[in-house]
């Protein structure tokens, strides 16, 4: 395995790169990630929450699994899952954000997050981060998916829909291996996190080949 | 509330048009449609299933919930869901029948697959089970019932009669009434 870029990415903070197919990429973390992915070739051809339920058969992401774009593209497969056992990997949300977290305060919701009512909101979110890091590559926000939540273990009520935030994370940082199935553009964010105690965390990112 | 349009669409037939901010759209149906809507004058706000999922904190859309977009702005108000009781709407699966979305937009604004939300699936009502995996239910109501949906914003709406393979047999005519 040779190392092509490893870093640390901080709490609430963005990262972008290029990957080329075959390349694996280890995202080593206890906190929420949210994580899309693009073709390098066509970034119009973006990772696709719904499409990739459709294909897995599954509102969650588990391993084995594959990343697939609304124009039913395999962009990346989940190859090993250091949540598996622990956790479920998030389908159903979208970016947090200024816009979301605004309004969560403006309707006197912010109970539905651990820290609730007392908390200090963060100035930006996953929004704000994804939109930064992927500046370089000319996505608009508007343009990038909603993505998979890694860690954001949801209580669903899958009869009657009901969603909960839960504060399920693992105790010590785990791996969530993908690999790249065409050359790609990747991106996540190290979410603020605001429904666990913890607040949010740093993420270990490595790409290899 | 007396109706302002009303639009007959056979199966495989997509529509679209404005809806005023207060206005109701209703639609009258049994088979599966594929619903979007779009802020009037600026297709990049567009309705989300994510961001709705989050607000509503649930995954099938009914009676009080609202759709909200992408910029995280309520967009309509689901009002009357005569589904209730019987079976569950969809936000969960991407379009039945996304040529013939993008065939309806076609004659509002042009758009490739790529460019096209992930759609309110009405009447799909999907089985999930408590491991997460899903499972295609096909159920209507045996009879027509009403879907109403309030405009919080000007919109231009956009659905599709997309009954599915497996209630080929099932797909029947939906009305669109804009009241």
């Amino acid at each position: 395995m040779t190392t092509i870029r490893q870093e640390l990415v901080n709490r609430n903070s963005g990262w972008a790169a290029e990957m080329s197919k075959g390349q694996i990429l280890t995202l080593s973390a206890r906190t929420i990630i949210d994580f899309v992915a693009f073709n390098a070739a066509n970034p119009n051809s973006a990772f696709d929450q719904a499409m990739t339920k459709e294909n897995n058969l599954s509102i969650y992401l588990r391993e084995t699994d594959g990343l697939y774009s609304r124009s039913d593209e395999l962009l990346m497969t989940l190859i090993s899952d250091g949540f598996r056992g622990l956790g479920t990997h998030d389908l159903q949300f979208g970016m947090c954000g200024r816009a979301r977290h605004k309004r969560a305060a403006e309707e006197g919701r912010l109970n539905e997050y651990l820290h609730g009512h007392s908390m200090k909101l963060p100035d930006h979110g996953c929004a704000e981060n994804l939109t930064w890091a992927l500046e370089d590559w000319g996505i608009k926000y508007e343009n990038i998916p909603s993505p998979v939540n890694f860690f954001q273990n949801m209580e669903i009520d899958q009869d009657h829909g009901g969603m909960k935030r839960t504060q399920v994370r693992p105790s010590a940082p785990v791996d969530i291996v993908l690999r790249a199935e065409k050359d790609l553009l990747v991106a996540f964010s190290a979410c603020p996190d605001m429904a666990s105690k913890t607040g949010g965390l740093g993420v270990g990112v490595l790409i290899s080949d | 509330m007396s109706a302002t349009t009303q639009t007959t669409l056979r199966p495989h037939e997509g529509w679209t048009g404005e809806v005023k901010t207060g206005q109701v759209l209703r639609i009258t149906a049994k088979s599966m449609i594929d619903f979007n809507c779009f802020e009037k004058d600026n297709f990049k706000e567009y309705f989300d299933t994510a961001r709705t999922r989050i607000y509503n904190l649930n995954m099938y859309p009914t009676v009080n919930h609202r759709l909200f977009s992408k910029q995280n702005n309520p967009m309509m108000k689901f009002i009357k869901d005569g589904f209730s009781g019987i079976g569950l709407h969809d936000l969960q699966s991407s379009h039945g029948c996304p040529d013939l979305m993008l065939k309806t937009l076609g004659t509002v604004k042009s758009m490739t697959l790529a460019d096209l939300p992930d759609p309110m699936g009405l009447f799909r009502n999907l089985k999930i089970s408590p491991s997460g995996q899903i499972k295609p239910s096909p159920k209507g109501p045996l009879d027509p019932v009403d879907i109403e949906l309030k405009a919080e914003i000007d919109l231009v709406c956009a659905l599709t009669n997309c009954p599915s393979a497996e209630l080929s047999a099932s797909g029947a005519d939906c009305i669109v009434t804009i009241l």
